[in-house]
C-alpha cells in the first residue's frame, strides 16, 4: 500500500475540499432551488468523487455518493425539484462523507458506521413520485445550459506546505547572505562587484517575496464553510439569516487562516444566535423578518481587516452591565463611571455571557475572551462597536503572515532581543526631571502615570531574572508601552535599536516549555535574538485592577473590594491597608509642611487648584505627630468629577491578587506577605470621611 | 561476529566521552552562543548553524554537576541528531573517531556521579583511555528516556 500514500493523501485533501464546495452549494441553492448549473456542478463533484472512491475501493462512501449522484441526477433531469429535505438529506449524507475521510485519513479504512438507514432515506427520495410541474420547454433550455459545463482550467499544483517552509527557511538564510555580502562590498572598489551585489540584493528580496506569496491563499476557501455553519445556527434556533459575503479574494498567509478559523466559527454563531433576533420580533421592530449578516475581508495598512456586521439587536449597554456587575466582575461604583464603549467591552471579560438561557449553540460563557485570546496569540486586534436594536459589527484586524513579523529590537547587556510590535502602543523616553514627575517608586517596582492611568513597570532585566546592565542609566528612562490585553505595562529597556522585519523561527521543545520566548531571529550580522513572547514574559506583572480585565474565579458578591484584580498596599498611621489600584488615579509624593489647614479641613495647593486632602486611618482633626518635613504619599482619587487626595505615610507594594493569602470579606481584614492588612474601599472611606459628604452610592444607579 | 561501533570521542577535563558516530552531524568549533535568560542550567544558548537556530547543550552541566563550569578556549559543538531535530553537546575539546568492539563496553563504575551513570550505555577501556559512552537522547531529553534498541543487550 506504501506506493499508494501519496494518492491517497491527494484523495483525502481533495474531497475536503470537494465537501466545502458541496457544502456551500447546496447551501446555495437552498436560495435559488432552480439553479440548474449549481445542481450539475455540485452533481460534477460528487461523481469525480465516487470515481475516486472506487479507484481505492472505499465501498461506502462508493455507495453513498452513487445514491446522492441518483439523487441530484434526478433534479438535473427535472425529475424532481429540489426542497429543503433534499437540501438536509444531502447535506447529511456530505457530513456523513467528511466523517470517513477523517477516519480513512487516521487509519487509511473505512470507519464501521452503519450507512443503511442514510443511504434508504435518499434511495426513498429518489423513488418518491412527484408530478412534473415544469414546463419541458425550460427543461430544455436547461440541458442546452448545463452542456456547456464551464469547468476551469487547472493551472495551479498541490504543493506539500513543509516543502513550502523548507523553501521559506531557505530564503530566509539567503537574505542573511545577501546582508553580509552587501556589507562587505560597499568596503570595496569595484563598480562591477557593486552592481552585481545590487543585483543580488533585488532578486533576494524578489524571490522572498515571491515564496510567501506560494503560502498566501484567498480567504474564500475559508468563506466557504460559513453559509453552511450559518445555516445550521439559523436553523436551530429557528432564525431566517442572509449571509452575504465580500472581499473572499484577499489572501492570507495558511498558518493565519487556520488560526482564525475557530475564532471566526465562533463570532458567526454569535451574531447569529444573540445578534439577530427572531423572525416574530424583528417584523415587530419593523425590519425585515431575515437578518442579515455581512462577512467582508479587505487588505487595511499591511494588515487584512475581517468584519462580521449584523443588523440584529445590538448590545444593550445595561444589560451587560447588569450582568458583570451580578458576576462580580466590576463593582457597581466603577459601573457609575463606565462609558457605553466601555462597557461593552466587558464582553472579553471570561466567563461573560449575557444569553438568557444556555443554549446549545452559544452562552455557555466560554467565548468571546477566548476568541480574543486566540486573536491576540498571532498579533492582532479584536475591536467591537455596537448600537442597541442596530446591529453589531466586530473587527479583526490581523497579519498577512506570521512567518515575518515587524520587531522592535532591544539591547540587554551585550545581546538584543525582540519586542514583537504588534504588542508595542508607544516608546517613552523619560528625562530625570519627568521621572520624578511620573515615576512613583514602590518597594517592588515602580509605577508609571500614562494619559492619565497608573501603570505598573518592570525592568526587562528583572523579567529575565538577568543583573542589572552596568550601562543604564538610573535617572533616565526608556519604556516600551505594551498593550495587554485591555490593560497597559511598561516595560523598562536599556537601549533600543531599530525596527526590523524579522522571520521567527521556532525553538527546541525544551525552551518552548519556558513560555517566555514566540522564537528566534537571526538578524542581520548573523547573530541571533530571542523573539519574547510579551503576554507570557508579562502577565505576572499586570495589575489586575487597572484593566478590569483580571476576574477572581470565585467572585463574591457580599463584599465588592474583595477579589477584584490588584491592590496597592499602603502604611498609614501604623496601620496597613489594601486599597483597590483601579480607585487611584494618581499617586504623588507630597512635603507635610505644604499641608494647609483650613476650617474646611485641610488643604495641598495641587497643579494651581486646591486638593483637599484626608488623611488615612486617622482622626482628621489632628494633623498626626509626622514631622513637618517629612514627606509623604498622596493619593489622588476622583470621584463624581472631582479629585480628591488621600494621605499615607509609605506605599508599600503593589500587589496581584493572588498574593493575598486570606481575606475576610465580613470584617474587610486579611493577611498580606502575613501582616494583618485592612482591605478598603476608598470612595466608601471618602464619603464617610469628607465634611460635605457627596453621595458617592447614588451614583450606582 | 562482534560488532564493532564507531564512536567520536570528546573531551571534558581529562574524561573521554564517547558519541555514537552515526548521531554526529558535525563538529564545529568556535561557534558564538546567544545565552537564553531564565533557560534550564543545561541549556548553554542558541546557535546559528547556517541559518538554522539549534539548541546547544552543555555537556559539563548536563552530566558533570560537580564540575566547575569554566569554559575553556577550545570549546567544541559536537551537532547531534534527534527524532525532533538537531541539537549541539559542547564538551571541552574534540577527539578522534575509533571503532570499539561491542563487548568490551561494560556496565559503567558505581564510583561514577550517578548524574553520569544514568546517561550512558557503558564504559570501555581503549588505549585512547576509559571511553564513557553516551546516551545523547538521555542527555538530552531526561534519564528516563532510553531507547530499548540501542542498548547494548549484554553486559
Amino acid at each position: 500500500m506504501d506506493d499508494l500514500e501519496e494518492p491517497i493523501r491527494a484523495f483525502i485533501e481533495e474531497s475536503r475540499e470537494n465537501l466545502d464546495r458541496v457544502d456551500r452549494e447546496i447551501v446555495a441553492l437552498e436560495q435559488s432551488p432552480s439553479d440548474l448549473n449549481l445542481v450539475s456542478s455540485i452533481f460534477r463533484t460528487l461523481h469525480t468523487m465516487k470515481a475516486s472512491c472506487g479507484f481505492f475501493d472505499y465501498q461506502k462512501l462508493q455507495n453513498l455518493t452513487h445514491v446522492g449522484e441518483n439523487l441530484l441526477g434526478m433534479i438535473r433531469d427535472r425529475k424532481k425539484s429540489f426542497t429543503s429535505q433534499v437540501g438536509t438529506l444531502l447535506l447529511r449524507m456530505a457530513d456523513r462523507i467528511r466523517k470517513c475521510v477523517d477516519h480513512i485519513d487516521q487509519t487509511r479504512r473505512e470507519d464501521d458506521e452503519d450507512d443503511s438507514e442514510l443511504v434508504s432515506l435518499i434511495e426513498h427520495e429518489i423513488n418518491r413520485k412527484e408530478e412534473p410541474k415544469l414546463l419541458n420547454l425550460l427543461a430544455k433550455k436547461i440541458e442546452a445550459m448545463t452542456g456547456t459545463s464551464t469547468s476551469p482550467i487547472d493551472t495551479s499544483v498541490r504543493i506539500n506546505l513543509e516543502v513550502l517552509d523548507r523553501l521559506m527557511d531557505l530564503v530566509g538564510e539567503l537574505v542573511l547572505v545577501r546582508n553580509q555580502i552587501v556589507q562587505r562590498v560597499e568596503q570595496h572598489d569595484d563598480p562591477q562587484l557593486l552592481r552585481a551585489a545590487k543585483q543580488l540584493n533585488h532578486l533576494t528580496g524578489k524571490l522572498q517575496e515571491n515564496i510567501l506569496q506560494t503560502r498566501m491563499q484567498p480567504v474564500q476557501t475559508l468563506w466557504n464553510r460559513m453559509p453552511r455553519l450559518v445555516r445550521d445556527v439559523a436553523q436551530m434556533c429557528t432564525k431566517e439569516v442572509t449571509l452575504k459575503m465580500t472581499g473572499g479574494e484577499t489572501e492570507i498567509d495558511r498558518s493565519v487562516m487556520d488560526a482564525i478559523k475557530d475564532p471566526l466559527t465562533h463570532l458567526l454563531r454569535n451574531a447569529v444566535d444573540h445578534g439577530i433576533e427572531a423572525p416574530e420580533k424583528r417584523s415587530q421592530l419593523g425590519k425585515s423578518r431575515s437578518g442579515t449578516i455581512h462577512l467582508h475581508s479587505q487588505y487595511s495598512n499591511g494588515q487584512v481587516v475581517i468584519s462580521i456586521r449584523d443588523d440584529g439587536g445590538g448590545i444593550a449597554p445595561q444589560k451587560v452591565l447588569k450582568r458583570a456587575i451580578e458576576k462580580g466582575m466590576i463593582s457597581s461604583l466603577d459601573a457609575g463611571r463606565m462609558s457605553k464603549d466601555e462597557i461593552i467591552q466587558l464582553i472579553f471579560l471570561p466567563g461573560f455571557s449575557t444569553a438568557e438561557k444556555v443554549s446549545e449553540v452559544s452562552g455557555r460563557g466560554v467565548g468571546m475572551d477566548v476568541v480574543r485570546s486566540n486573536i491576540e496569540s498571532i498579533g492582532g486586534v479584536i475591536e467591537i462597536k455596537s448600537v442597541e436594536n442596530e446591529g453589531s459589527e466586530i473587527r479583526l484586524k490581523i497579519p498577512l503572515t506570521l512567518a515575518i513579523v515587524q520587531g522592535l529590537i532591544v539591547g540587554v547587556h551585550d545581546q538584543r532581543m525582540i519586542v514583537p510590535q504588534s504588542s508595542l502602543v508607544e516608546i517613552v523616553h523619560l528625562d530625570e526631571l519627568e521621572c520624578l514627575e511620573r515615576v512613583t517608586q514602590i518597594e517592588n517596582g515602580s509605577v508609571l502615570q500614562y494619559r492619565g492611568n497608573l501603570i505598573p513597570m518592570v525592568r526587562i532585566e528583572s523579567v529575565l531574572e538577568l543583573e542589572l546592565d552596568p550601562s543604564e542609566s538610573v535617572t533616565e528612562l526608556t519604556v516600551l508601552i505594551l498593550q495587554f490585553e485591555s490593560s497597559l505595562i511598561g516595560l523598562i529597556v536599556p537601549r533600543i535599536f531599530d525596527t526590523e522585519e524579522i522571520v521567527i523561527k521556532g525553538l527546541s521543545s525544551d525552551l518552548t516549555s519556558l513560555k517566555i520566548y514566540s522564537g528566534a531571529t537571526i538578524l542581520g550580522d548573523g547573530s541571533i535574538a530571542l523573539v519574547l513572547d510579551v503576554h507570557q514574559l508579562l502577565s505576572p506583572y499586570v495589575f489586575g485592577g487597572c484593566s478590569r480585565g483580571v476576574v477572581d474565579p470565585t467572585p463574591s458578591d457580599s463584599n465588592r473590594h474583595s477579589a477584584e484584580g490588584a491592590v496597592m498596599l499602603v502604611e498609614s498611621a501604623g496601620r496597613r491597608f489594601a486599597i483597590q489600584i483601579r480607585e487611584i488615579k494618581r499617586m504623588e509624593l507630597v512635603q507635610h509642611n505644604s499641608i494647609q489647614k483650613t476650617t474646611r479641613g485641610e488643604m495641598i495647593p495641587h497643579r494651581g487648584a486646591i486638593l483637599p486632602v484626608y488623611r488615612l486611618g486617622q482622626n482628621q482633626d489632628s494633623t498626626g505627630n509626622t514631622a513637618h518635613d517629612q514627606s509623604a504619599s498622596l493619593l489622588v482619587v476622583e470621584a463624581n468629577a472631582k479629585e480628591q487626595g488621600v494621605l499615607v505615610e509609605r506605599v508599600v507594594d503593589i500587589c496581584p491578587a493572588d498574593r493575598i493569602e486570606y481575606e475576610d470579606t465580613e470584617t474587610s481584614m486579611g493577611l498580606v506577605d502575613g501582616i494583618v492588612t485592612e482591605f478598603i474601599s476608598i470612595f466608601d472611606w471618602l464619603s464617610v470621611t469628607a465634611p460635605s459628604p457627596n453621595d458617592y452610592s447614588s451614583m450606582e444607579g | 561476529m562482534d560488532r564493532r561501533i564507531s564512536c567520536c570521542l570528546v573531551y571534558i577535563r581529562n574524561i573521554v566521552l564517547g558519541i555514537d558516530i552515526n548521531r554526529v552531524e558535525e563538529v564545529l568549533l568556535d561557534l558564538p552562543i546567544t545565552p537564553i535568560p531564565r533557560s534550564p542550567k543545561t541549556v548553554a544558548g542558541l546557535i546559528n548553524l547556517r541559518g538554522q537556530i539549534l539548541t546547544a547543550i552543555s555537556l559539563r552541566r548536563a552530566i558533570f554537576e560537580t564540575i566547575s563550569l569554566e569554559r575553556t578556549d577550545s570549546t567544541t559543538h559536537v551537532v547531534v541528531n534527534t527524532a525532533t531535530g538537531l541539537y549541539s553537546l559542547l564538551t571541552d575539546r574534540p577527539g578522534e573517531v575509533v571503532d570499539i568492539e561491542e563487548h568490551r563496553f561494560e556496565p559503567p563504575v558505581s564510583t561514577l556521579p550517578s548524574s553520569l551513570r544514568s546517561r550512558l550505555f557503558g564504559v570501555a577501556q581503549t588505549p585512547f583511555g576509559l571511553v564513557h559512552r553516551l546516551n545523547i537522547d538521555a542527555v538530552l531529553f531526561g534519564e528516563e528516556y532510553r531507547n530499548p534498541l540501542e542498548t547494548p543487550a549484554e553486559y
